[in-house]
């Protein structure tokens, strides 16, 4: 039986075939999009980063590397990120203050990574650091993260 | 040019021919982009970026012509894009076409952003980050936009290129496909605008901040300053999806009937002006 569409047509079979044609086309094309974005979703598992930092700090000192910042204290090294967990900015350390700023939003942190005040909610995360008394290269320190 | 006699500012605004402008900034961005894409490798952007500017024979210069000229073509199109609107020229075309063209502008900020990403100096890194933090920060979709336009943590720079390169262009061109079917524009129509862009950059260097011990203050790009002084105060999916998310939408009703389009511009003048005051407050920080 013949029906009345919204643009004031009659609705035939032929109508609503051509139509339902045109709909699944377009929901076949919006499946595609599952494989695409599985695909570029995918990650290569990564292993542990391992970084020698080849020089003795003395107590109090600190070795600024690319992505962490080595301290060395009375109680022995330790290394925070400085990846910002605001907005993920790379922080520089105010030495004067003994804080990370983050140069973005001026997030701070303390040298134990955690949060003074800005925008960030979190502390900075803290890395595993091993001292290398002797080996081939010389003395130094590993920071596992 | 000066608004000749008896012409007053906003027809002269309304005449200029921005859209010319912003083809032909367009062609000289694709052809130094081309010359420069043949030296620089996403693997190392930094050292790569540099290296144009350091060691490659007129390497600052090509990357220079692509800077002014890319900024050159996004502010005509926005020029060109406000033209429109006061003279409302916009009510003459479909609203689903009219949509397409919004959606150019919007990949066409895309490309210029990417363009800051790809230099990685310490601009470039920390505006890569936000975007791509800000990415995240969308539920449910985040992770998957995140992955077709950054995912810089995990591949780098790769992607921002691949998107650089080819995606957004082929969205911008796709979105504007039927429009520049109608409007042809050559080289010599706009020869001044050419020539100045070249000299401008045959005398001044694209900018370029390498990472360093003590930098305490980036400035984003002029047209992300307000959205960076807003990111200060508000969580980031409110400031960088959502509040930028209203002025799309708004530009979007611009082409509807009255009485949206009339709304849609008080809206969009008080979102300038809001972001205006923030912008000036990130400059003089």
């Amino acid at each position: 039986m013949a029906d009345v569409s919204e643009k004031g047509e009659t609705l035939t079979r032929r109508i609503f075939l051509a139509g339902s044609w045109s709909w699944l086309r377009w929901g076949a094309g919006a499946l595609l999009l599952y494989p695409l974005f599985r695909f570029l979703g995918y990650r290569t598992p990564k292993q542990p980063r391992i970084v020698k930092v080849n020089k003795v700090v003395p107590v109090g000192g600190f070795v600024l590397e690319h992505d962490f910042i080595l301290f060395v204290g009375q109680t022995g090294p330790w290394a925070v990120s400085r990846k910002c967990t605001h907005l993920g900015c790379r922080l520089n350390y105010q030495e004067k203050e003994g804080a990370l700023v983050c140069p973005c939003h001026h997030s701070r942190f303390n040298k134990d990574g955690v949060r003074l005040s800005g925008p960030a909610k979190k502390n900075l995360p803290r890395f595993q650091v091993a001292t290398v008394r002797e080996d081939k290269d010389g003395k130094g320190y590993l920071v596992t993260y | 040019m000066l608004p000749i006699e008896g012409m007053n500012i906003r027809t002269f605004f309304i005449e200029t021919k921005w859209g010319g402008k912003s083809m032909v900034s367009l062609y000289l961005s694709v052809l130094s982009g081309m010359v420069i894409a043949l030296q620089y490798d996403p693997a190392t952007p930094f050292f790569s970026a540099s290296s144009l500017d350091l060691l490659a024979p007129f390497g600052q210069f090509f990357r220079a012509c692509h800077f002014y000229s890319s900024q050159l073509f996004f502010l005509f199109t926005l020029c060109h894009l406000a033209a429109i609107i006061l003279a409302r020229t916009d009510q003459q075309l479909r609203f689903d076409k009219w949509l397409l063209l919004i959606g150019s502008v919007l990949a066409a900020l895309l490309l210029l952003f990417t363009g800051y990403v790809l230099r990685a100096d310490a601009t470039g890194e920390a505006a890569g980050a936000i975007a791509e933090n800000i990415t995240l920060s969308i539920p449910y979709l985040g992770e998957v936009l995140n992955s077709l336009l950054f995912a810089i943590e995990a591949e780098g720079m790769k992607r921002v290129y691949a998107n650089h390169l080819i995606g957004l262009g082929l969205v911008w061109g796709v979105c504007c496909w039927d429009h520049l079917r109608r409007y042809r524009v050559g080289f010599a129509q706009h020869s001044l605008l050419l020539f100045t862009t070249v000299a401008v950059s045959l005398c001044l260097a694209a900018p370029m901040e390498p990472a360093r011990l003590g930098l305490f203050h980036i400035q984003g790009p002029w047209f992300l300053l307000g959205l960076q002084e807003l990111l200060r105060y508000v969580q980031p999916f409110w400031a960088g999806v959502i509040f930028p998310s209203t002025v799309v939408v708004a530009l979007a009703c611009v082409g509807a009937e009255a009485p949206w389009r009339r709304r849609a511009l008080l809206f969009i003048a008080g979102w300038l002006i809001v972001y205006l005051v923030l912008s000036s407050i990130a400059v003089f920080r």
